[in-house]
């Protein structure tokens, strides 16, 4: 079986003291092996929660009221807190948004990385120490650098460092949450070669990001997410050729061409609010194609050609 | 334009700022909150009340002396000249609330306008008061009011002005730093709005606001202040005889509590502990509210 | 080479706050007439009066008295004790402080020891022991020294009489002088007897102060171990499948720094408790000099050592910032 990651039914709730937050609501896909995929959206949209919520990483007042979470047959959401803790780090390896503040400032990096595998693996410390090094290289870091600590890094570097202890056991997945919002152009380009080149190492990699060019550009896979659920989700290359649902044409168009002179259009609106979320299709009041049926029920998940897609102007059989 | 210093106005107001707070009294706090205040306002009773709670005189002896407690006419006993502790310990209620009220009146008098000066006008001013300020609160809180209260003498008023003393740095920064955030956000809204009303507004917004920290700031350093008074009257310092004190009366029964004669001490010495501790739930509850930690 | 730079940069910084520590002593002992009419009161007659202030120094004008004043301090001359004994005040000040010194660290260990522990569960578990652990940190701080040690004084001391009541050892076992510190001093002696003598005695006075200070104690390693805990790099150490207990230790490193900060704030705390402690337990220390000497109106003794403090607690603070520059890789110097 290719099938790596199935999400079924996913719900994830924030119990906050002004309301629930439906941050995810009734989100499924799934992941084969070597595959990339990135979750694409506005902020709010709830795909750094389900990012977060994968290896159960979710901090109060968030929980998973709903839905299994199967990594090659395990069920996450069911596993006891020693079993998930296990598979973090071994199985799955995440990666923040930001590089400055998620590496530990009192620990120098090699160490840092070093920690993860006598964690995990029965090795000495010496060898731990020679391979951290040797990962340091191969995130592109001067292994004379072990001795550095994080605050004397760049972005981009510790970002590397990060994906390095993300990737040390070398595990099945990788989530990356916005890995490059917070750095510059160039060197986003580099980090996500690096990663790319994870996929012919054997692993899969889950991309979050609201920059729908850049996950375009590098996936196999695209999940368009929108107020907490999943408005449009098949292969990159065939969303960008023809996209469906009036959301992900909406976030196409807005994406500026160096070499044209296409008309830049923003979508109108703001994210809606997730404690009470709009009804019916979540995105109506946004929607340029809106009709009667869209404010009143929610719209039906179904596959055109090999598309997953959420969307009252496919589901009657009107096309575009 | 008149309009927009209105939205500023109603934006920073009292009223919306009182409504968010009581929608944040969940849980532990409230019984925090509840049980502080049942403990204040108990003792505020008793202080009020007093001669309806006892028959005895707190300063006459009499010929009963060193009787055990919890007998029906000397609930907590009596000391050494035969005094009802009870008593005692009642008509000291008085004597800890009055010198616990004056003395944060002093406080705020003196520290307020001063952390209004400081936060307003910044400047050479802020920085020397600041220091001075600084030096003050870093001092041990005891030996200041030692220090003062030697100077002035034995009497509840001057007991009053040393501790206001000790606590006057605690409200000058509060102030301060309320003014100067008002400042900040003020400033930057006001840009859009008028130029010159901005001095009139800031006046008038910061002491509303002011009011809910200065609660805040008061139960906590009450609590404080409580044991600093108890501290000063039990090293000698604070109030002459016979006035009733809890701290002077625990100094007093010492020598008499290591013969056995326990209730003396014991009984004053709590009181002053079950004041501090309500003051201090009160104070507990409100502070988390405003500087909530998730 | 760098890290000194920064000891004498900290040190010439304090030198200002120093100043107008003194100053304020001065003034205050200054404030309503002078400090030996403010003391004595009635109890001598004006001549005697008149001749204790022309001893002090305090009819010269006020000026030359704080010039005076403050060069003295400098060279480390507090002058000469007023009362009986009439011996330079700093000797007696030397004579006492170490056992202020022990009692302090005593009860320093104590409240640490508590602190951490309560403030770590109450931040790691959070729920119902968090709220139980804010009221053992409100109740213990309110536990008045004179009454709580006074409880356990007649627990401890009076009806299981398993525990001393107070001085600092038991008559005779009293060890030679080398510190003054009795716990350091029995051991270099090598007398075990000593040595329990001396930590028998220590035991009710370090727990009664260090209880009271625990309170504040607790509060502040729960606010920082929270605050700690809700950064990313703590996320991502679960991220990483790190154990717990791991996690914790990385927190508590990352908190140690900011709370040694604080734990110099603590220090007028830990004195102030050290006066209340000292007079409960009849422990020879600075406390007890000071209600000592003020009931002997023993002015320029009383002066020294409120200076003493004073300054103590300056200087700490100096030692907290540079131990904090040291341990915080983060500072460039």
């Amino acid at each position: 079986m290719s099938e790596l990651l199935k999400i079924n039914n996913l719900k994830v709730y924030y119990f906050t003291l002004r309301g629930i937050v439906k941050a995810v609501d009734d989100v499924s896909l799934t992941l084969d092996k070597n595959e990339f995929i990135s979750i694409v959206g506005e902020s709010g949209s709830g795909k750094s929660t389900l990012a977060h919520a994968i290896p159960r990483l979710l901090r109060p007042p968030g929980k998973i009221v709903n839905g299994d979470i199967f990594l090659e047959n395990e069920n996450l959401t069911k596993m006891s807190d020693e079993d998930i803790r296990k598979v973090r780090g071994r199985k799955i390896g995440f990666v923040f948004q930001d590089p400055f503040t998620s590496l530990d400032p009192l620990v120098r990096i090699g160490d840092q990385i070093a920690e993860v595998f006598l964690e995990h693996e029965l090795i000495d410390k010496k060898e731990a120490k020679e391979k951290s090094m040797k990962l340091l290289e191969e995130v592109g870091i001067p292994s004379d650098r072990y001795e550095y600590y994080p605050h004397q890094l760049s972005g981009g570097q510790r970002q590397r460092v990060a994906i390095a202890i993300a990737i040390a056991l070398n595990p099945k997945l990788l989530i990356a949450d916005e890995p490059t919002t917070a750095l510059d152009v160039i060197v986003q380009d580099r980090i996500m070669d690096l990663m790319q080149s994870l996929i012919s190492k054997g692993m899969s990699v889950m991309l979050i990001t609201h920059d729908i060019a850049l996950a375009a550009e590098r996936s196999n896979k695209l999940a368009i997410m929108y107020a907490g659920e999943i408005v449009e989700f098949g292969a990159a290359e065939k969303i960008v050729e023809e996209s469906l649902h009036p959301y992900t044409s909406g976030l196409l168009s807005s994406v500026p061409d160096l070499w044209s002179d296409k008309e830049v259009k923003s979508i109108p609106g703001n994210p809606p609010d997730l404690i009470v979320p709009p009804s019916g299709c979540r995105f109506h009041p946004r929607c340029p194609f809106a009709m009667p049926i869209c404010r009143e029920k929610k719209p039906p998940r179904i596959n055109v050609n090999n598309r997953n897609i959420a969307c009252w102007l496919y589901s009657e059989g009107v096309t575009k | 334009m008149d309009d927009d210093l209105k939205t500023i106005v109603v934006k920073h107001g009292l009223m919306s700022r009182l409504f968010s707070v009581i929608g944040r009294f969940t849980g532990w706090r409230t019984g925090f909150m509840i049980s502080g205040m049942i403990i204040i306002l108990m003792f505020v009773f008793i202080a009020i009340t007093a001669p309806l709670l006892t028959p005895f005189d707190p300063t006459k002896g009499s010929s009963d002396v060193l009787q055990p407690p919890f007998t029906y006419i000397h609930i907590f006993g009596t000391d050494n000249l035969g005094r009802d502790i009870f008593a005692r310990i009642v008509y000291g209620t008085r004597t800890i609330l009055s010198i616990l009220l004056l003395s944060t009146l002093i406080s705020i008098t003196i520290g307020m306008p001063l952390g209004l000066v400081s936060g307003f006008f910044s400047g050479v001013i802020d920085r020397i008061l600041s220091i001075v300020m600084d030096s003050i609160y870093a001092f041990p809180s005891l030996l200041l009011a030692i220090v003062i209260a030697l100077m002035l003498g034995p009497s509840p008023l001057n007991t009053a002005i040393s501790i206001a003393f000790v606590y006057i740095p605690t409200y000058y920064r509060m102030i301060r730093g309320q003014t100067l955030s008002i400042k900040a956000q003020l400033y930057i809204e006001a840009a859009i709005a008028s130029g010159t009303r901005t001095r009139k507004i800031l006046i008038k917004h910061i002491l509303p606001n002011l009011l809910p920290t200065l609660v805040v700031i008061f139960s906590l350093s009450a609590a404080d202040a409580i044991l600093t008074e108890a501290g000063l009257s039990y090293l000698g310092y604070s109030v002459t005889p016979p006035t009733p004190d809890w701290g002077y009366d625990l100094y007093v029964g010492r020598e008499y509590v290591l013969s056995g004669y326990w209730w003396l001490s014991f009984f004053p010495g709590l009181m002053v502990v079950l004041l501090s501790v309500g003051f201090a739930l009160v104070g507990e509850a409100l502070s988390d509210i405003y500087n909530p930690r998730r | 080479m760098k890290l000194w730079r920064y000891i004498v940069l900290r040190v010439i910084l304090v030198i200002p706050t120093l100043f107008i520590l003194l100053s304020i002593v001065f003034v205050f002992l200054r404030m309503i007439g002078d400090p030996i009419t403010a003391m004595v009161g009635m109890k001598a007659p004006p001549s005697v009066i008149a001749a204790m202030r022309e001893e002090a120094g305090l009819n010269k004008p006020l000026i030359q008295q704080y010039i005076d004043y403050i060069f003295n301090i400098l060279r480390g001359d507090f002058g000469i004790t007023m009362a009986v004994d009439h011996r330079p005040v700093i000797s007696v000040i030397m004579e006492r402080f170490p056992a202020t010194l022990e009692l302090t660290i005593a009860a320093f260990i104590v409240s640490v020891l508590i602190g951490l522990i309560t403030g770590t569960v109450a931040a790691w578990k959070r729920g119902a022991l968090d709220s139980t652990m804010r009221l053992y940190s409100i109740v213990a701080y309110a536990l008045f020294i004179p009454w709580f040690g006074l409880v356990l004084q007649l627990i401890f001391g009076v009806y299981l009489k398993i525990l001393p009541i107070g001085q600092m050892s038991d008559p005779g076992l009293a060890p030679p002088h080398y510190t003054g510190v009795y716990v350091i001093d029995s051991i270099i002696a090598g007398r075990m007897d000593m040595l329990v003598s001396s930590l028998k005695h220590l035991i009710l006075p370090s727990i009664t102060l260090g209880v009271v200070l625990s309170g504040a104690y607790t509060r502040l390693v729960r606010n920082n171990m929270i605050d700690v805990m809700s950064q990313d790099f703590v996320l991502a150490y679960f991220a990483r499948g790190i154990k717990d207990r791991k996690i914790l230790m990385h927190s508590l490193k990352n908190a140690f720094i900011p709370l040694i900060t604080m734990m110099g704030l603590q220090f007028a705390i830990l004195l102030t408790g050290a006066i209340l402690t000292e007079t409960t337990f009849s422990w020879p220390g600075l406390g007890t000099m000071i209600v000592e000497r003020i009931q002997y109106t023993d002015y320029t003794a009383v002066q020294g050592a409120i200076v003493f403090f004073a300054l103590f607690v300056a200087v700490t603070n100096v030692v907290i910032d540079i131990i904090y520059a040291i341990l915080d890789p983060r500072i460039s110097y």
